[in-house]
């Protein structure tokens, strides 16, 4: 709990203005915590008295040491990788040097032993593999339960997760079962001087970052932000110790059934939330039968096409191209917003999560511009045939 | 059929802004709304029950002010509602909260069926949910898009949103289902709603009654802790050029910057 | 009482006010510099003509001000103020000399309570905004309060205060407010900025300062008498025309016995520099509702209107604007787009006219308020599920989105048209008339714009027949068409007793409705106060009447 010693406390309101949570306030001009606190220790920084101090729980570490290793959940489907999966092996890999443990892949799926070499030259140390009818499709109630199996007979240290669909719906299920942390959505991730997962995620729509611990239980869990981190250069030498599970999953157990699966999209579409780059536009594109303008730079650049929340709304773009805090998460090397005005719902979207962030737009006061990295004020139909035509020029030219 | 909503009062996130001192979050007068997901989980609960009767009790964990965003789901059809409400539940993550929400949950058997929000916009962790359908032993349909009661009120059947489109999935009720943008749309309250929502029931409940395993309520019970908060690296505006006369002279020099950088 | 009446005065006595050395007052100097770095202070939201000035003063007392009034006077340079810039008619546009923001003037003074009427009471400096004066009062946070002796029984005193006046903009300036005797919304019950205005401050010209009470100078035989410091005096002669009934921001104020105060206040700046004002604030209420109306025809929206603010109504509302059967369709149409992710009702799918409304409330009479106000509705054909309503902080955050999405869509469509006209631009109305003419005038603006088959949406404070007619030309000759309609407005408004400008004023845009309104004889008139006051006419020059050296284009 958050302690304030009063008598040193002389009511200077610092603390009140440096809290995230409004949580501070001051009751006959004594700093007081109101239930809002959350123990995230803002004011213990910044307090010039040090008055404020945090009293964690005490916890005995003896018995975490039984929990060792690294491990990646890979998702697949139908027999290929998520590259969220491979992004994962990555950063598991920098975590488990740090920790001198062991990376582990937990691999569940049907007729997916292929991917153990795929997995093994990414980094993979050891592959837990079951391989089974039953959870050749995914389904919460089996993954869940293999899963959690195989964490309580093991005794992982670390569980990660891509923060996907299937993965947000699966982490919380393995937490609550096991009573564990679970942080979620993770965009960073460390080992702190006391072997603990420091987990980074987003809040308040990207407005602010939290640094989370898991102190009190074992494996610390998180689910990660696809994207953020770039997956290892494989290493076809690198070789993985395959174990296979012995945890069959019963069908009673298994209580939703998939009746159908629609798949969305063209064949080979980039999805926003994977590529590299993005071309998204907004409002400025007017009509949907402007879309192509636009379209085609995505093309000539091998770039995904999105949209801002406004068209997408409208039903010029499909759902699954929505960019911006209420769409798909991306993270793009670059993004080219044509004709977005930047609300901040998108704002915060984009801004943390896009490396270079380039906007096209004919309002020079247009917020987007506080947060590109180079920007032209200008009709979007005529700078962007202008940037296709110079992109070719260039292509060519090499 | 008994529908369980979960809720949560938000801030308006739109109109959170950050102080450009103090890089902190400026929430005096940004107003509190209902979870905008749970809005739409309101909705279709109320969307069953007048298909086939029933009700629909609304329950939030929150400080006193929660209370209207009880009020508006109330005003928009809900019939009560459970307000956990106590200092013990305060500080809680999504373990915790999910905890106490299915104590409280537990209290309402036999239910048919929880629609919660597929996530909270303050916090954006989308594990609530799941987790109170853990708790509670129940299976989950998380992202609905499209909900179906079967006729004989035993089964669900919903279309979920993937990563890669669509799963269209069955079970049994009891179950939870976490609602997306896109299910409903959400009903505006009128004025004789508003006025016949301030009549219906409200249960505050404090830890000591709500009784379960106290040691799992609020911060104490909760097994994550935050230890750091801070603002990212805000962006500022880079190069901002004319193209409005030049518009081929701007596309050019835009060009020439991305080769440099390399990124083309 | 007989002696009463010898109490009261038509007699000022200027203050002198030690002035600052102009040295120590910041100052940009340079038109291309200030037009670089700085034109954010040279335009309100009229983007009116093409401001400039040589100089920018960013003033941080009234002694401040002084010295700037002197030094500009002695220099025969015109000064123009700029507060919050949120105007709509170029009020601020410096057309070239000094420009002076008062931005840093935004301390708050004290606070008091009369007991004779019983109301707390708030000084404030000018520069202050009003979100933040209203926050402040609200909130009840005044650790920056100057002088505290009122401050301790303010903050026991249980009830909530606030101070009404609310023009859509809260990032005007309390000057500003005062100056332009600004209104809103709910000026429908809580009128404009002059009721709630007890003593000003004014800097004059020459830099002498008047400190004006209400109640402390009333004109006697229709004349005031300043006595400057110097010793010489002034005579105001108080313009005789007869001002409309109606909610008014239109010329100078003028009564047989008047206030001076009045005098000042909605002068738009031209006869001295207001530094500090003391409001009266009011009981914040405790509870409200808003309540959007889908009416099935514009008739029913508008019979409606009459019911609700006739003195028999049970419900007193706080404000009622009206959304007519085209922005109605705009709103229809917006929905059909998906709004951008605004939540636009279902019942704007058949509705034709729009009432949108607000009514407070105490936790005890909410019941019987609801009650009556759907008894009312009912009345007019409005069902139990006909209405939207909010109370909670989200609904009004939503109900404000749609409200945004009418003047939203105007604008992108006349942006739209630029593209192929450049000079294309709105045409926005800002006229009243008196309670017994909403009809006729209703009646006259669709007649005359469909007769010119103008595109049009017509919407506003109805509560007070105050409509905004925004007329949308979609090539030149419409943009013609549409100012020959507008000045017929003007004149119709006028003939039915109302003003040309209820709310948004004259500033250096309207002038020459206000002629339409009073004539050449009322502007001679208000000339006449100005130079009694401004002899140089260096004080916001070209605001509200034509400058000695400037002749008013024709109307057409």
């Amino acid at each position: 709990m958050l302690k304030i010693d009063k008598d040193r406390c002389t009511g200077c309101k610092i603390c009140t203005k440096v809290c995230p949570f409004g949580a501070m306030v001051i009751v006959d001009e004594k700093a007081e915590a109101t239930e809002a606190c959350t123990l995230c220790g803002a004011c213990v920084k910044t307090c010039p008295e040090n008055a404020i101090s945090i009293e964690r729980r005490r916890v005995d570490p003896s018995k975490f040491k039984e929990y060792k290793g690294v491990w990646v959940i890979a998702e697949q489907i139908g027999g290929q990788l998520r590259n969220v999966s491979l992004e994962l092996l990555s950063k598991g890999r920098e975590l488990a040097d740090q920790l001198g443990e062991p990376l582990c892949v937990i691999l569940l799926g049907h007729e997916v032993t292929g991917l153990t070499d795929t997995l093994a030259a990414h980094g993979a140390d050891v592959i837990y593999v079951s391989d089974q009818k039953r959870l050749a499709q995914y389904t919460t109630d089996a993954y869940t339960d293999v899963i959690s199996a195989l964490i309580l007979t093991e005794k992982p240290n670390v569980v990660l997760i891509g923060a996907t669909a299937n993965g947000r719906d699966l982490g919380p299920r393995i937490a609550a079962r096991l009573r564990l942390g679970l942080t979620a959505d993770c965009t960073g991730l460390s080992i702190d001087d006391k072997r603990q997962l420091v987990q980074t995620r987003p809040a308040f729509g990207g407005n602010i970052m939290a640094s989370i611990l898991s102190p009190y239980t074992r494996p610390q869990m998180a689910t990660v932000r696809p994207n953020v981190f770039k997956p290892p250069e494989p290493n076809p030498s690198h070789k993985a110790d395959v174990r296979t599970v012995d945890i069959k999953v019963n069908p009673a157990a298994v209580r939703t059934k998939i009746l159908e699966t629609i798949k969305t999209g063209a064949e080979g579409e980039l999805k926003v939330e994977e590529a590299e780059m993005v071309v998204s536009c907004g409002r400025g594109i007017k009509a949907p039968e402007n879309i192509p303008t636009v379209a085609e730079l995505a093309k000539e650049l091998n770039a995904a096409l999105g949209g801002s929340r406004p068209i997408v709304d409208a039903g010029w773009m499909e759902h699954h191209q929505q960019v911006g805090q209420s769409g798909r998460t991306i993270s793009p090397r670059l993004y080219i917003a044509c004709g977005i005005s930047g609300a901040i719902q998108h704002l915060v979207g984009v801004a943390g999560s896009a490396e270079i962030i380039i906007a096209i737009n004919s309002d020079p006061e247009a917020p987007i511009f506080t947060i590109s990295d180079f920007g032209i004020v200008g009709d979007l139909f005529r700078v962007v045939p202008e940037l296709v035509k110079e992109i070719k020029r260039v292509k060519a030219q090499k | 059929m008994r529908i369980i909503v979960p809720i949560k009062q938000v801030p308006e996130i739109a109109e959170v802004k950050i102080d450009p001192e103090t890089k902190t979050l400026i929430r005096a007068g940004v107003p509190s709304i209902v979870n905008p997901f749970d809005e739409f989980a309101v909705e279709e609960a109320i969307r069953i029950k007048e298909k086939f009767g029933g009700e629909v009790i609304v329950i939030t964990m929150g400080p006193p002010q929660a209370l209207d965003a009880i009020r508006k789901c109330l005003a928009m059809g809900a019939d009560r509602a459970l307000h956990l409400c106590d200092r013990p539940f305060a500080g809680a993550d999504t373990w915790a909260t999910a905890y106490t929400l299915a104590q409280a949950i537990k209290t309402l058997e036999p239910y048919d069926l929880i629609i919660a929000g597929k996530q909270a916009i303050d916090g954006d962790t989308a594990q609530v949910g799941p987790e109170i359908a853990e708790v509670l032993g129940i299976p989950q349909i998380t992202y609905a898009i499209k909900v179906d009661i079967s006729e004989d009120q035993k089964r669900i059947k919903v279309r979920r949103e993937t990563d890669d489109g669509f799963e269209i999935v069955e079970c049994k009720l009891p179950a939870l289902i976490t609602a997306i943008k896109g299910l409903n749309e959400p009903r505006l309250p009128s004025l004789m709603a508003i006025m016949k929502a301030r009549q219906k029931e409200v249960k505050t409940i404090t830890a000591e009654e709500l009784g379960g395993d106290s040691k799992q309520y609020g911060l104490p019970g909760s097994p994550t802790q935050v230890v750091e908060i801070f603002t990212p690296e805000a962006r500022t505006g880079g190069i901002k050029i004319d193209g409005t006369e030049d518009p081929a002279g701007a596309a050019k020099q835009l060009i020439e910057w991305l080769l440099k950088k390399g990124i083309l | 009482m007989a002696w009463c009446q010898d109490m009261t005065t038509n007699r000022i006595k200027a203050i002198t006010v030690k002035p600052t050395d102009l040295s120590q007052i910041r100052v940009v100097e340079g038109e291309a510099e200030i037009q670089e770095k700085y034109s954010d202070y040279l335009s309100d939201e009229s983007n009116y003509g093409a401001p400039r000035a040589e100089r920018l003063f960013f003033a941080r007392s009234e002694a401040d001000v002084v010295a700037i009034c002197k030094w500009a006077s002695s220099n025969n340079l015109p000064l123009t103020i700029s507060a919050g810039r949120t105007g709509l008619t170029g009020g601020c546009n410096p057309l070239g000399g000094v420009l002076v923001t008062l931005e840093q003037m935004d301390a708050l003074l004290k606070l008091g309570f009369d007991e004779g009427d019983k109301v707390w009471y708030l000084s404030a400096e000018v520069g202050i905004t009003l979100e933040a004066l209203n926050s402040a009062v609200r909130k009840k946070q005044l650790d920056n309060l100057k002088e505290k002796s009122g401050l301790d029984r303010f903050l026991q005193d249980p009830q909530t205060y606030f101070f009404p006046p609310d023009p859509t903009e809260m990032t005007a300036h309390l000057g500003g407010a005062v100056a332009a005797n600004a209104s809103g919304a709910r000026s429908f019950m809580y009128k404009a900025v002059r009721e709630w205005v007890r003593r000003i401050r004014v800097v004059l010209a020459n830099g002498d300062v008047l400190n004006i009470r209400r109640g402390e100078v009333t004109s006697k035989d229709g004349k005031f008498i300043i006595e400057f410091a110097d010793g010489s005096t002034s005579e105001i002669l108080v313009p005789t025309y007869t001002m409309p009934s109606t909610k008014n921001a239109a010329g100078l104020y003028a009564k047989p016995s008047m206030d001076l105060i009045d005098l000042f206040i909605g002068s738009e700046g031209i006869l001295g520099i207001i530094t500090e004002a003391e409001v009266r604030l009011h009981p914040y209420p405790e509870n409200s509702i808003v309540v959007f109306a889908f009416f099935p025809s514009e008739a029913a929206a508008v019979a409606f209107v009459k019911d609700i603010r006739s003195d028999s109504s049970p419900v007193k509302p706080t404000l009622v604007e009206y959304f007519d059967s085209h922005a109605v369709a705009m709103l229809r149409d917006a929905r059909a787009k998906g709004a951008g992710g605004v939540t636009v009702p279902s019942q704007v799918d058949t509705a034709q006219a729009i009432i949108f409304f607000e009514v407070t409330f105490n936790e005890a009479d909410m019941e019987s308020t609801f009650m009556a106000t759907q008894e009312l509705l009912s009345k007019h054909g409005i069902g139990m599920e006909d209405s939207w309503a909010g109370m909670e902080p989200g609904d009004l955050v939503k109900m404000k989105a749609v409200r945004h999405l009418i003047p939203e869509t105007v604008n992108s469509l006349i942006a739209q048209r630029k593209q192929q006209y450049p000079t294309v631009h709105k045409l926005g109305t800002d006229m009243a008339v008196p309670d017994e003419h909403l009809e006729t005038i209703l009646a006259y603006y669709k007649e005359q714009i469909e007769a010119a088959g103008l595109q049009y949406i017509i919407f506003g404070h109805i509560g007070d027949n105050h409509l905004h007619c925004n007329l949308l030309p979609v090539n030149d000759e419409e943009v013609h068409t549409g100012m020959r309609i507008y000045k017929r407005f003007a004149q119709k408004a006028v003939e039915l007793g109302g003003t040309v400008s209820a709310e948004h004023g004259i500033g250096k845009l309207k002038r020459q409705f206000l002629q339409v309104m009073y004539g050449e004889e009322g502007l001679a008139q208000m000339a006449r106060v100005k130079s009694a006051l401004d002899p140089q006419w260096i004080i916001n020059p070209g605001n509200m009447i034509p400058r000695p050296d400037e002749t008013l284009p024709p109307l057409d």
